[in-house]
C-alpha cells in the first residue's frame, strides 16, 4: 500500500511551494503491470527548476517521466503517461525492468505564463 | 487547475495526514473525448463517508464515494472506469484513480536500551514515525535518540494505558525485564495494531506467554505476537538485531514473505 510517510511529505512540500507562488507538478503511478521498481501511489514532485523529490523508479523510465512532467508544467494541463519498461523498449538504455506503468501527471500552482 | 491547486492539497493534509486518518483521494485521470476539462478533478472521501470536493457531476460523485468506502476498507488503490453521466454519449467513460492514502505508520519502541538506538534510526530510514518509551531518563533522552519523533521518559503502564495505538502502529517490546514486557503486552494485546514483537530467548518468551494465558488473555491473540522478535539473520550485535527487527516489521507492513527472493519462484536458467 502506498504510504503516507512519503506521500505526506510530498504533499506538504508541494503545498509549501504553491503557497510561495511556485509552480510544481506531481507524477503518480496509477497502474502497473509486471515488475516495476515502485508501486501504485508512488509519487515524484517536480519543481520549477527541474529538481525533484521522491521517485517513480530511478533508472527505469524516470527520466522520461521527468521530461513529460516538465512539459505538463509548461502547458499547464494534466495528462496520463504510459511508460513501457519491457526489455525491447529499455534495451538501448540498458535498463532491465520488465513492467509497464501508467503515470498521472498534474501541474499545480500558478498558471504558466504564456 | 491554477488557484484550485492549493485547496485540495490543504484539505488532504488537514484531514488525512495531520490527523493520521485513512482516506481515498479520487482523481479523474482520463476521459473519453469531450470531457477532457474534467481531468485532475478530485473527490476526497474519508472512512466514514464524509467527502470534500467534486468530480463535476453529482451522480458521479455518489458512485465514486460508494466505491471509495470499499477501497478504504480494502486498503487498495486502483483505477475504476465510470460511464459518463446521462446526457452525453452512451459509450463514453471517465477513469478515476482511487488513491487510498494511509497515515504514516508508527514504530513504537518500548524499551530504550542498546537495540533501541539503531532500531530508531532504521525506523526513520524506512519511513516510520518513531516513538521511544522507557521509564529511565538516562536511556530515554534526546541525546541517544536525536532522530526520533518522540522520546518519552515515563512509566510504561501509565503511558501505554492512554497512548493511541491503532491500525498504523507497529509495536516493538524490548524492555530490560520480562515483567515490563508483560505490563506492556497487557495494555496492547487488545489493540488493532498490525505488529507486536517481543524480544527474548525462547524461555523468556514462553514465561511471558504462559503468565498472560494464566491471567485469562486469549491464546489466539498471544500466538500472533512475533516472539522471539525479528528475522533469523544470525544477528549478534545490537545493530544486527535491530536490522532483523526492522526487516520483520517492514515485511509485515508491505506484505512480504520474508523469504530470500532467490528462493521464490522459478529458478533462473543460465
Amino acid at each position: 500500500m502506498p504510504a503516507s510517510g512519503d506521500t505526506g511529505e510530498i504533499l506538504q512540500e508541494a503545498r509549501r511551494r504553491v503557497a510561495a507562488g511556485e509552480q510544481v507538478a506531481i507524477a503518480t503511478i496509477v497502474q502497473t503491470r509486471g515488475s516495476t521498481p515502485r508501486e501504485i501511489g508512488a509519487k515524484m514532485l517536480v519543481f520549477e527548476d527541474g529538481l525533484f523529490m521522491g521517485t517513480v523508479g530511478g533508472g527505469c523510465g524516470e527520466a522520461d517521466v521527468l521530461q513529460a512532467t516538465l512539459e505538463a508544467m509548461e502547458r499547464g494541463t494534466p495528462g496520463l503517461m504510459h511508460v513501457d519498461l519491457t526489455a525491447d523498449e529499455a534495451e538501448e538504455s540498458g535498463d532491465v525492468c520488465g513492467g509497464i506503468m501508467d503515470v498521472f501527471i498534474e501541474p499545480l500552482g500558478p498558471a504558466p505564463a504564456r | 487547475m491554477a488557484g484550485d491547486s492549493a485547496l485540495w492539497l490543504t484539505e488532504v493534509i488537514r484531514r488525512v495526514v495531520d490527523q493520521r486518518r485513512i482516506a481515498d483521494l479520487a482523481t479523474i485521470i482520463g476521459t473519453s473525448a469531450g470531457a477532457e476539462e474534467l481531468a485532475g478533478r478530485k473527490l476526497l472521501v474519508e472512512g466514514d463517508g464524509t467527502s470534500w470536493g467534486s468530480l463535476g457531476a453529482e451522480n458521479l460523485d455518489a458512485r465514486v464515494r460508494d466505491d471509495a468506502i470499499a477501497q478504504i476498507r480494502e486498503r487498495r488503490s486502483r483505477v475504476v472506469s465510470y460511464p459518463l453521466p446521462r446526457g452525453l454519449e452512451d459509450d463514453a467513460t471517465i477513469d478515476v484513480f482511487h488513491e487510498v492514502i494511509e497515515p504514516q505508520p508508527q514504530l513504537l519502541v518500548i524499551g530504550a536500551g542498546h537495540i533501541a538506538v539503531p532500531l530508531a534510526r532504521f525506523g526513520k530510514l524506512v519511513g516510520f514515525e518513531v516513538v521511544v518509551l522507557d521509564d529511565r531518563e538516562k536511556y530515554a533522552n534526546r541525546d541517544r535518540f536525536p532522530d526520533a519523533d518522540q522520546v518519552l521518559a515515563a512509566d510504561f503502564g501509565g503511558t501505554l494505558r492512554d497512548y493511541p495505538i491503532n491500525e498504523s502502529s507497529y509495536v516493538v517490546i524490548i524492555t530490560r525485564a520480562h515483567t515490563y514486557d508483560e505490563e506492556a503486552l497487557r495494555l496492547i494485546l487488545h489493540k488493532p495494531c498490525p505488529y507486536i514483537g517481543m524480544i527474548g530467548s525462547r524461555r523468556r518468551v514462553q514465561t511471558v506467554m504462559r503468565t498472560l494465558v494464566a491471567e485469562g488473555y486469549q491464546r489466539e491473540r498471544i500466538a500472533v505476537i512475533h516472539a522471539p522478535i525479528g528475522l533469523d539473520i544470525g544477528a549478534e550485535t545490537p545493530e544486527e538485531i535491530a536490522l532483523a527487527i526492522i526487516a520483520e516489521v517492514v515485511a509485515v507492513r508491505r506484505g512480504g514473505t520474508a523469504q530470500p527472493l532467490s528462493s521464490i519462484g522459478r529458478p533462473i536458467a543460465f
